[in-house]
């Protein structure tokens, strides 16, 4: 049997812009198994991001059951998800958000940083998730140096470089040109086919088609296929 | 014209309330510094005008001297004789057009008692002219006169605190035992603030006649207080009388003067000597604070500038002249200036309230020192933002290719 | 290894400029927390030195009356039946350590060609042990020389410098008040003491021969004396009140002299001096405390520039208290570069400053010791309020667009 890396149960979300609620997720359920490749599609506002948020741990749901690689993580204190995210997930954002200051390499061994050491050993994989994602010449080019696509595969070697289980991608191609952004589907292909599990959300179904499924979100709650 | 400078004025205010972190920072930054520069300066203002009020109120303001007999260091112990300034030296000062009036006084420490009740104090020898001479007043009864000085008679005028001291309920009239011999009392003096060791209530003055003649035995006198026409010059003044004295006395070449000059001046600069000192340290601190305001108004101004980079760099790439960018960051830099100027003003009150409270000095209120915080913090202002607008000025339009 | 530190702490570095002017800001204001504290410091050690020629253990009876003001002993009135035998007399008190009847005049001094004025205090071989007078050069009067009516004089500092610039004195005829004196000592530097005289303007002849050859007269103006034991001085002041009552002929009420302890000058003195460096130091602590709201101004600022840099650390693991100490360590990173600084500029600035402005020169270890802790503490308060707000940027916002 395959094991599920992420179960979520009717969870909702509601946000509130002064006294006006509004309820984003109307009750998700959703189960991903270890190397799945998902995408997540819906119209803008529709609360793509605020499930992949939940996802990736950054916040919490007002109610429902999240059991995150057999863990329940309702319970978990800060500290605890920290080090979840930083030991589990990768995340790669559409703005790519590397630290405008160090260099493509520093950039790739941040997260090794909440583990403690750096060594000569992690910059040695830095260096070679960098060379495979083709940036060995870009290495020590700071993120303003880079082109869009470069600093997209910048933020997924620095997603890679804990090796995780899940890797989370909120629209990885929005900010790329259609050559860029083939080349980034085909990176995540390469990876998920290597047993990394993914859940991407997007708009382009283009894009979204690179996914072995897809899910669409409408009024809070996933479309039944 | 006057809707496109309102729209400048707009768009400077806009700048300062959107990044309201820069502005509170900027603004409490200069406005703790003028707090205290404004208070420590208001205080030492406020001392200097205590002692100024405390001698005009003795006729001691200005075109006013004091002769003292015996020479020395202005302060400490005499060291030459003392017993060589006399009426004649008085009468030939009186003879230069400058001169007023002059006052001469003996004075003499001397035990007065009145039914059992002895104590010793001050006594003066005086001329009628001593009212003028030092704005005092009788309060009830009269001064000494003419006719008293003339007939050398054995009457006094006390001060206000003497009636307590001897518990007499209507002094005038009655009778005091000085040095052994019965005094009238004819009147009573008004009160006088005090300062320092200068009990001025605590005297009893008589006719200068009967105090040389009848009771100290002497012919030389203490001191003399000079009151000057309007507008004479104290430098020249005191540099005649000084020949005048020294030419009398036979004092020549290196021989040290018998006699002290005291100047308002010099009077003021010994009452305030402690004080002015401190407030000079004081003040330094103050001024060094503003500067580190600056510096951190220039920090800030240049870290607002960074961020508005792009928005300046689209306005030059519309041509806009880069002087009204100059002119834009000092215009907001003098905004933030009066804000805290006023601010800082209006707190230095408070503080001087709360130490007024605790302390003996008073709080000073000056529209002086309210331009003089608007100054300081434009002032600061205005320089430490001077070199981030000129860097605004010069943002190369094409750095917005780089951001877009 | 080094890309750690360049990850913890190249946003500093960044911003060059910003840094810099952060710096400055501490730097002035430990420089000047430094300066102030070491004039505060040397202030009071400047009055320790001057009561030091006058201290606790000394008295003086004065001939007349004697106001003490401002720290001030002012002779209001003078009186002459101070005489040589009232000092004798008081001898015979048990627990007086030195005495010396003291009669002081003016002077016309004459060597060669140089003419001056100066105080000439007639004294006897205790003086200056009493007011603990250094001597320069030479020897102090021997008690033969004050009994016998000796012509020999000890110089002040500044007498000496000015009579003789840098040639020997001690042998030397000097006339004062045209009658010859032999120089047998000179005083060192002591400069202005507790009573506000310049004790380098003076010169000490035996008081015997200041009454009779110089002066001419039958009494003296004072008589200092110092008590064995600081107890008994009250006593003391005591039985010298009973001895010259009597020997006066007077009441306590018509007395014809006054005692002034030392400690009654120096009250206000040392309490100015107080007042002077306690305020001073206190004061300056703003300095250091506008420096320190730079830093908290920058800091703040730069954090809400880094939100994105923070979210995405936090995102990739980073806990609170990672970033917390990330950004409290910046800031005080900034404020100790600026306090090293500003000790190395303070030291350097007491050095040139304190004696230019004559005060004695101490090396400020109190001052460094607090200026040390006063920024390491200042570095932390600024950097607490920016650090919480760093802790305070949520992740999430990291998926909204337009951020
Ligand atoms: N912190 C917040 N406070 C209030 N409302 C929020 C907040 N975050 C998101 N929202 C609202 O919740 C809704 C869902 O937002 P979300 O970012 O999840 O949408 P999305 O599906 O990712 O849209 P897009 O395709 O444009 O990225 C939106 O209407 C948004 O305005
Ligand atoms: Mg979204």
């Amino acid at each position: 049997m395959v094991k599920k890396l992420v179960i979520l149960k009717n969870i909702t979300k509601t946000y509130y812009t002064g006294k006006v609620a509004y309820q984003v997720l109307k009750g998700i359920s959703l189960e991903v198994e270890e190397g799945e490749f998902l995408a997540i599609m819906g119209a803008s506002g529709s609360g793509k991001s605020t499930l992949l948020n939940i996802i990736g741990l950054l916040d919490k749901p007002d109610s429902g059951i999240y059991i995150f690689d057999g863990q329940e993580v309702n319970q978990l204190t800060k500290k605890e998800l920290a080090y979840l995210r930083n030991r589990k997930i990768g995340f790669v954002f559409q703005a790519f958000y590397l630290v405008p200051w160090a260099t493509a390499l520093e950039n790739v061994l941040l997260p090794l940083l909440y583990r403690g050491k750096i060594n000569k050993e992690d910059e040695k994989k830095a260096v070679e998730l960098l060379k495979r994602l083709r940036l060995e010449k870009r290495i020590n080019a700071k993120p303003n140096e880079l082109s869009g696509g470069e600093q997209q595969r910048v933020a997924i070697a620095r997603a890679l470089i804990t090796n995780p289980k899940l890797l989370l991608a909120d629209e990885p191609t929005g900010n790329l040109d259609s050559k860029s952004s083939q080349e980034v589907m085909n990176i995540f292909k390469e990876l998920n086919e290597n047993g990394i599990t993914i859940i991407m959300v997007t708009h382009d179904p283009e894009i979204a088609d690179f996914a072995k499924k897809i899910k669409i979100i409408k009024d809070g709650t996933f479309i039944k296929e | 014209m006057k809707t496109s400078f309102f729209q400048f004025l707009k768009d400077i205010f806009k700048e300062l309330f959107s990044n309201k972190i820069n502005f509170v920072f900027m603004f409490l930054a200069l406005t703790i510094s003028l707090v205290t520069l404004n208070t420590i300066y208001s205080l030492g203002l406020s001392a200097k005008k205590q002692v100024m009020d405390y001698l005009a109120n003795l006729q001691f303001g200005k075109d006013a001297m004091f002769i003292v007999a015996g020479g020395g260091r202005i302060i400490g112990l005499t060291t030459t004789r003392r017993d060589t300034l006399k009426l004649e030296d008085v009468e030939e000062i009186k003879k230069l057009d400058f001169v007023k009036l002059a006052s001469p006084i003996s004075i003499g420490t001397l035990e007065v008692s009145y039914k059992g009740v002895a104590e010793k104090l001050k006594v003066e020898g005086v001329l009628p002219n001593y009212v003028f001479a030092n704005n005092w007043y009788p309060k009830v009864g009269r001064f000494i006169n003419e006719k008293d000085l003339k007939t050398m008679a054995k009457v006094c005028v006390v001060g206000a605190d003497i009636p307590k001291k001897f518990n007499i309920k209507n002094i005038l009239g009655e009778k005091i035992k000085i040095a052994g011999q019965y005094f009238k009392v004819i009147g009573v003096l008004e009160s006088k603030p005090f300062f320092g060791h200068h009990r001025w209530d605590k005297r009893i003055f008589i006719p200068l006649t009967t105090a040389q003649r009848r009771v100290f035995n002497k012919d030389y006198i203490e001191g003399v207080k000079l009151l000057f026409r309007k507008g004479t010059d104290i430098k020249i003044a005191e540099k005649k009388i000084k020949e005048i004295l020294r030419k009398r006395h036979k004092l020549f070449g290196i021989e040290p003067d018998d006699f002290r000059i005291i100047t308002p001046e010099l009077a003021i600069s010994i009452f305030t000597k402690t004080m002015r000192t401190i407030n000079v340290f004081l003040l330094a601190i103050a001024l060094i604070s503003l500067t580190i305001s600056g510096v951190i108004i220039m920090n800030l101004m240049y870290a607002n500038i960074e961020e508005k980079a792009p928005v300046i760099a689209l306005r030059i790439a519309l041509g806009a002249d880069p002087r009204k960018i100059i002119k834009h960051y000092l215009i907001m830099s003098f905004f933030i200036a009066i804000i805290s100027g006023i601010v800082g003003w209006i707190l230095s009150i408070f503080l001087m309230q709360i130490i007024s409270f605790f302390t003996p000095l008073k709080t000073f209120f000056s529209w002086k020192v309210f331009i003089f915080s608007l100054s300081f913090a434009t002032f600061t202002s205005i320089t430490f933002t001077l070199m981030p607008a000129i860097r605004a000025s010069k943002i190369e339009p094409a750095i917005l290719l780089k951001t877009l | 290894m080094f890309i750690k530190y360049k990850l913890l702490w190249g946003g500093l570095f960044h911003k060059k400029l910003r840094l810099f002017l952060s710096v400055i800001g501490i730097i002035i204001g430990v420089a000047s927390l430094l300066l102030m504290n070491s004039f505060g410091e040397s202030a009071k050690i400047k009055t320790l030195k001057e009561i030091e020629t006058f201290g606790p253990e000394v008295m003086m009876v004065v001939a007349g009356s004697v106001k003490v003001h401002g720290g001030r002993a002012i002779q209001t009135e003078i009186t002459t039946t101070l005489k040589p035998a009232d000092a004798e007399a008081l001898r015979k008190i048990k627990g007086i350590k030195y005495l010396s009847p003291v009669f002081n005049g003016d002077g016309i001094i004459r060597y060669l060609g140089n003419n001056l004025t100066t105080i000439v205090n007639g004294v006897n071989e205790e003086y200056l042990l009493l007011r603990k007078f250094p001597l320069l050069e030479g020897r102090n009067f021997l008690k033969d020389e004050i009994l016998g009516y000796k012509k020999v004089a000890i110089l002040g500092y500044k007498i000496k410098r000015e009579l003789f610039e840098d040639k020997n004195s001690i042998g030397k005829i000097i006339l004062i008040n045209k009658l010859p004196f032999r120089v047998i000592g000179v005083l060192a530097p002591i400069g202005i003491d507790a009573s506000n005289t310049d004790q380098d303007d003076q010169i000490l002849i035996p008081w015997t021969v200041a009454i009779s050859a110089v002066y001419n007269v039958d009494y003296i103006r004072s008589i200092y004396l110092s008590v064995e034991n600081l107890e008994e001085i009250h006593l003391i002041e005591k039985q010298i009140n009973k001895i010259l009552l009597k020997r006066h002929k007077v009441s306590e009420r018509n007395k014809d002299f006054d005692i002034v302890k030392a400690e009654d000058i120096l009250q206000v003195k040392t309490q100015t001096t107080e007042l002077f460096s306690t305020l001073v130091k206190s004061i300056s602590i703003l300095c250091l405390f506008v420096g320190a709201l730079g830093v908290t101004a920058i800091m703040t600022l730069s954090v809400n520039e880094r939100k994105k840099e923070i979210g995405i650390r936090k995102a990739l693991g980073a806990e609170d208290k990672n970033i917390l100490f990330q950004f409290l360590a910046e800031s005080v990173f900034i404020t100790s570069l600026g306090g090293a600084i500003g000790i190395l500029i303070g030291v350097v600035g007491s050095l040139i400053f304190l004696p230019l402005f004559d005060y004695p020169l101490v090396f400020p270890w109190i001052p460094i010791l607090t200026s040390t802790l006063l920024t390491i503490f200042s570095g932390i308060i600024a950097g607490i309020y920016p650090a919480y707000k760093a802790t305070q940027v949520d992740p999430i916002i990291l998926l909204r667009h337009n951020f």
